[in-house]
Parts: structure tokens; sequence; C-alpha cells
């Protein structure tokens, strides 16, 4: 086995049919999109050489200010709450479940199964005001508060999408970081106990910093996974009221596919690209420096 | 032992990227190449299939057109039979230009305005028939409407690229009984109109039903106060720019529109309410008037109208000292239909042909809708309301086209999306319209 593995051409023989799938699928439509990002046009009528005028654009264009505040704003948003309330559920389901702890993780999971255009278009209704009231309002209505139109304003609106986003995601961080405290040895948490450790200050000081890893892990996949909304926002609203909650990868395919610019549109999807590369970094750089402390 | 020769680790990675690069931009630079503009005649006996690509949306058009073919057209059928394809409204445009990339358009297909125009995408690589110098050819010039014919003209820059399966003016349709419940007459000027509005809401009434997600039927508003105050050239004279949508005098217009909203004249919950929602809301009785075209005849003359007789139709009420008059009706051929020049032949000749000698009359007919088609067959047995917007039509001189028709499809999709925006406060008029003459002046 380990003659196998150190000879080079074997490794390359067994690494080939994927890398060239990885290649074709990944590889080779980003840099065609990079090279779209200097031209104009649609594939009807060809494209025309326009070097930088694209990414110029893209300091000038208020919609794209717009756009990319919000997905900032919805993504950290978003990850915070996940990041809690995974992190909440991960250790209910370690200190307070016993019996049904299978069967509540299930259900807690499950919305992560469902399609997003299914979620949204659940929640379209749950929050609607017309043509008839949804049950979100009648709750209100019940309480005396006038029914809300969640969807007629920006603020409204993000709620709305916070909500539901997280209720589809909750489930699946609230595995992922279970796996993560599983992993700590109930030894230590044993010996610290008998030191008198307990509740809060058990978590705050033996839980959390020996679940660092997962949680570091959690946050670079949830910010990607976040900076790159789009069809949970497609189904709900459509980005709306106007383009007050219009993520970028939405802007991006309206551009590209509605507007007919691909190039300026390949221009938005770089600074995607860009915005996902420097979420991922800075995550990387704290999480470096902390591992270095802490030890 | 041979020496193995191996790639410097840090060159490796440089080089394969360069290699995928350059492979990309050959790639990338490959492109289909232009054509020549749109003509009328025919070459050869041209395609076979009479293959047309329609909205799903659209359910009126396709089932007619296969009527035809079982029936007056069966000839021109037979040589040349129908295959239907349809795509969501949404992604037509995507689908159209793909197509279009791989040069497979089909015989006829829905396009949006600005392809079709000369100088157009559609135009430029030779897909466009024109339909007016076509029926020329075939001597049945005719049958299609005068008023037809200069709609799409002045739509389309003097060019006749599209079929007008439908034509349809634009005007106020109103619940009869809930205008006498409140002893309300049927206004005629734009202050008149107000004050009905301010007496329906006073008892509890919605007055006007329009939908936010499909939003140009709120920015169609816009467009007929444009008309009413500045006159039939409104929205010719911001193609020509000679004017601009943020000159005060368009800017009041989205004001008059905003502040509807504001007075609460429209249904609450505006901003999600759907196309489906608020037809029926008005269908059903439950508000007072609705400005739309008259493609909702199909809908008045269908189940989903509670009403019965008690829809009525008026003309958009006069702006007192506008250079507009109350007759000038916004009209619309309906959605482009273009003929593909490069698959037109004689197959394609008899198909048209036929259509333009029985469409008028089928039409009406089965579905009670209007083309822009001559009605040669007289129907007898017509809906009370369907009779009187004939007449109407009939006796129209001049049409005004509507408010979003020189738009291209980033201000059409701005007009729509952010006029809920509008009506509900979270946009000013004034930023609706920057919004809007940005989009027009960066050519979108």
């Amino acid at each position: 086995m380990g003659h196998i593995l150190s000879n080079r051409r074997a490794i390359v023989l067994f690494l080939a049919p994927a890398l060239v799938v990885y290649v074709g699928v990944i590889v080779v439509p980003s840099a065609w999109s990079l090279v779209y990002s200097f031209f104009k046009g649609t594939p009807a009528l060809g494209f025309q050489y326009v070097g930088f005028a694209n990414f110029a654009k893209l300091w000038t264009d208020p919609t794209v200010r717009q756009t990319l505040l919000f997905t900032v704003k919805y993504a950290v948003v978003l990850l915070i709450c996940q990041i809690v309330f995974g992190y909440l559920l991960a250790l209910f389901y370690l200190f307070f479940l016993r019996r049904l702890s299978t069967l509540i993780r299930t259900l807690v999971f499950f919305p992560v199964v469902l399609p997003p255009v299914a979620v949204a278009l659940l929640f379209n209704k749950l929050f609607a005001v017309a043509p008839q009231i949804g049950p979100v309002n009648s709750v209100l209505q019940l309480l005396g508060i006038t029914p809300v139109d969640w969807f007629a304003t920006g603020t409204g609106a993000f709620a709305v999408i916070i909500v539901m986003d997280l209720w589809r995601s909750a489930g699946f961080y609230a595995v992922l970081l279970y796996a993560g405290l599983v992993d700590i040895s109930s030894d230590v948490i044993e010996s610290a106990r008998i030191d008198g450790a307990s509740g809060v200050r058990l978590v705050r000081h033996i839980i959390l910093p020996l679940s660092k890893p997962i949680v570091i892990a959690s946050v670079i996949f949830g910010l990607n996974a976040d900076l790159k909304v789009f069809d949970s926002i497609l189904a709900l609203n459509n980005g709306g009221p106007g383009t007050a909650t219009t993520p970028l990868n939405l802007y991006m395919f309206q551009t590209s596919f509605l507007y007919s610019d691909y190039g300026y549109g390949s221009a938005i999807a770089m600074l995607i690209t860009v915005l996902c590369l420097v979420g991922t970094v800075l995550v990387f750089r704290s999480s470096r420096q902390r591992v270095g402390e802490a030890v | 032992m041979k020496r193995q020769f191996r790639w410097p680790r840090r060159v490796f990675p440089y080089a394969a990227a360069a290699g995928i690069g350059a492979c990309a931009l050959v790639l990338g630079a490959c492109s289909s190449s232009g054509g020549s503009g749109s003509s009328g005649s025919a070459s050869g006996s041209g395609s076979s299939t009479f293959s047309i690509l329609f909205t799903t949306e659209d359910t009126q058009t396709p089932a007619e057109l296969n009527k035809l073919a079982a029936g007056s057209c069966k000839t021109a059928a037979s040589a040349m039979p129908i295959s239907l394809q349809s795509t969501p409204d949404a992604n037509l445009q995507q689908k159209v230009q793909l197509l279009a990339g791989q040069n497979d358009l089909p015989f006829m297909y829905a396009a949006d305005n600005t392809t079709i125009i000369p100088g157009g995408t559609y135009y430029k690589t030779g897909n466009v028939l024109d339909i007016g110098k076509a029926l020329d050819k075939l001597g049945v010039s005719d049958d299609m409407t005068a008023v037809a014919k200069s709609t799409i003209q002045q739509t389309f820059d003097g060019t006749v690229p599209s079929v007008p399966f439908q034509f349809n003016i634009e005007g106020l349709f109103y619940n009869k009984k809930i205008f006498a419940e409140h002893g309300i007459t049927v206004p005629t000027t734009y202050d008149e109109l107000l004050a009905d509005a301010a007496k329906l809401k006073a008892a509890g009434v919605t007055p006007f039903s329009a939908s936010g997600s499909t939003g140009w039927t709120i920015s169609r508003w816009i467009g007929i106060l444009l008309y009413r105050e500045l006159g039939p050239n409104a929205m010719q004279a911001i193609k020509n720019g000679t004017a601009k949508l943020t000159d005060p005098a368009y800017v009041k217009a989205a004001q008059q529109v905003a502040d509807l909203g504001k007075d609460g004249y429209f249904s609450s919950g505006i901003t999600s309410l759907s196309y489906d929602a608020a037809t029926t809301q008005f269908l059903t009785g439950k508000s007072a008037m609705m400005y739309m075209g008259t493609w909702l005849l199909a809908s008045v003359n269908s189940s989903q109208n509670t009403q019965g007789n008690n829809i009525g139709f008026m003309p958009f009420p006069a702006v007192t000292g506008g250079k507009g008059s109350i007759d000038q009706y916004p009209a619309n051929a309906g959605s482009p239909n273009v003929i593909n020049a490069k698959l037109y032949g004689s197959n394609g000749q008899a198909w048209l042909k036929c259509i333009a000698q029985n469409y008028g009359s089928a039409s009406l007919a089965d579905q009670g809708t209007f083309s822009g088609f001559k009605v040669n067959t007289p129907v007898k047995n017509l809906p009370p309301l369907t009779g009187d917007v004939q007449n109407i039509i009939n006796n129209t001189s001049q049409s005004v086209l509507w408010f979003e028709a020189y738009f291209g499809q980033k201000a059409n999709a701005d007009a729509s999306n952010d006029a809920a925006p509008l009506v509900t406060g979270q946009m000013s008029a004034q930023q609706y319209m920057s919004t809007l003459q940005a989009d027009l002046a960066s050519g979108n």
C-alpha cells in the first residue's frame, strides 16, 4: 500500500478523474467569467473589449454599494445568530437531552433538508398581510397590535429573511457544533466539575476554548455560504422592496440575465469572490492568533 | 537511480493558471458574428415547422393558434405543423438569448421591445421579419387595423416587427354597483376621480386595486398622468432627450401617484400583492376601480368575475388644464411576437396570410379578446362590455403609448420594482425618477 501511494504515477492516476471534473466545472468557468469581465455584451451579439470599464463602474454604481452593504450586514447578523443558536442547541443536546436525544436532533435538523424555495414560499404566506392576513399578523391582531406589512419596508423584510434562514440552518450548525463538543474528553469535564466549575463557568472556561477549532470551521463555512445567499431571498420577495434586500449574488444574476450585460455581471461576480476571500482570510488570521495565545 | 525532472514547486501553480487562462481567453473570444437587418421577403420554402416560443403565462395565443390549425388554417398547418415551446416570463430573456447565440431561434418567438427595433440585438442578427412589409407583399395589408399598425410603428421606430395577436387599450375598469351604492358618477376629470376615491375610502371601500409585485400596474398610472398633462408626446420627448424624467413636470406625475398611496387609496399590503390577487380583488367586488388594459376582458368574461355585468370601462379622466385629452387611450399591440426572418419562406407565408385573414374574428369569437387584425367575420352575441370596448377601439383615431414603452430592460425592471416603494413611501418621487433617468442615460 505504501509502495503504491509513494508512486507518483499512481497518485496522478487516482486523482486525474476528479481533477478533470473539478477543473472543468469549477476552474474553467471561473477563469472564463474573469475573461468576460473585461468585455461587454451577450452571447447573441458577441462581445466587445472594454478593458477595466466594468470594474470602474463597480466603484460608481450606487446599487453595488447598497447591495454590498446589505450582503455584509446580512452575512454578519445571520452568522452570529447561526453560531450562537447552534452553540446553545449543541450545549442543550450535550447536557440536557438524554432519552429523546436522537429524535430531537433530527427534528431540529429537518428544516435543513427542505428546499429553500419551499421554505421561502412558506414564510411569504406566514408573514403575509394581503390578500389574507397570515398567521403571524393574526397573532399580532389577537394581541391588539395592528397587522404589519412586513415586506413593505427594508427593515421588516430583513427581519423575515433572518428568521427564515435561521430557522432553516440552525439545526445544521447545532449538529456540526455538537460533533465538536462531543469530541471533548469527558474526563476533562469531570475533573472540571470536581474542581467546582459548573454551568456558565464550565462553558466559558473549559468547553468554549476546547471547541474553538470547530467554531472557527463553522464560522468560515457559514460566512462563505451566507455571503453567497441567493435562492431564499429571490423566492421570498425578489430582493424587494425595490433593491432594499437584494444581495450581491441576486444583483449579479439580474445584471447578467435580465439586463443582458454579461461583462458587468462577471465583474460583480469577481467582487463576490474577493469578498468571500477577504472574509475567509480575516477569520483565519484571527483564529491563528487565538490558538497561539490560548496555548 | 534516474533523477526525475520536477517542476520547481513555486512555478507549477503559476504555469497551470497561465495555461487555464490562455484556454479561457481563446474560448471567450469565440463569439457569433452579426448579420443584416430585417426584410419582408421570403427565402425558399423556409422552415417546415411552425415552432413557437411563448411565455407560460400567455395561454390565449397558443390556444387560438391551435384552433386555427385545426380549422381555418388546416392547409397551412399540414405543410407547417405547430410545435409549441413555453418558458416562464422571468426566464424568457435568458432562453431567447441562449437560442439566438446558438443560431437556433424558432420560427416565432417572444422578445423584448428593445431587442427588435432597428439597432436592437435580434434586428442586427437578421432574426426579425418586418410584418408590415410581409403583409404588403402578400396583398393582405388591410387585414391589420390602422390603429394597431400605427401603435406598433410608434413603439418600434417606424417598423412592424411584431405580429399583433393582441391589441389592447388601457383605462379604468370600475364596479357599477359600488358606484351606484355610493352615489358616484363616472368622473371626467382627475380631480373628480380623487374626490370619488376619498368618498369610497371614507365608506370603507378600497378605491383602486393594483399589484406591487407586478409593479407596472402602478407605474402605468404615472404614464397616463403624464400623457394627460403634457400631451401625447410626453414620453417621445424623453426618448429624444428634449426632456428628462427628473424635470419638475415629470416628477409631479410620480408625486401624484405617491400621494395616492399616501392617502390610502390603494389596498393595504400592496407590496407583495400579486397580479392575480389584485385582479381577483377587483373582480370579486372588494375594490371599486382598477387601471388595466382590455386584456382583462378575458378574466371579466370568465368565472373569476363574480360581479357579472356590473364591471364597466371608462377612459382615464382628463387633467384640467392639461395638454392631453380624455379620448387619447394608451394602446399596445401585446408583448412582441416576432417571426424569424431566417426561417420565413413559402410555408410561413401561407400561415401569415391565414392568420391575418382569420385571427381577428377567431380571437373575438372564442375568447372575447381583441387583436390587431380586422374582424372579417362579424361576431354575434358579444358580452356587453366587450361590445362597448370594441366600439371604442373602432372609433379611436389617436393612441398614445405607455410609460415604459421606450425603456430598456433595466429601466423597465426598475420602474416596476420601485413602484410599490413609491406608493408605500419607502422611496420619494424624486428618487424614483432619478433612478429611471440614470438607467436611460446609461443605455439600459
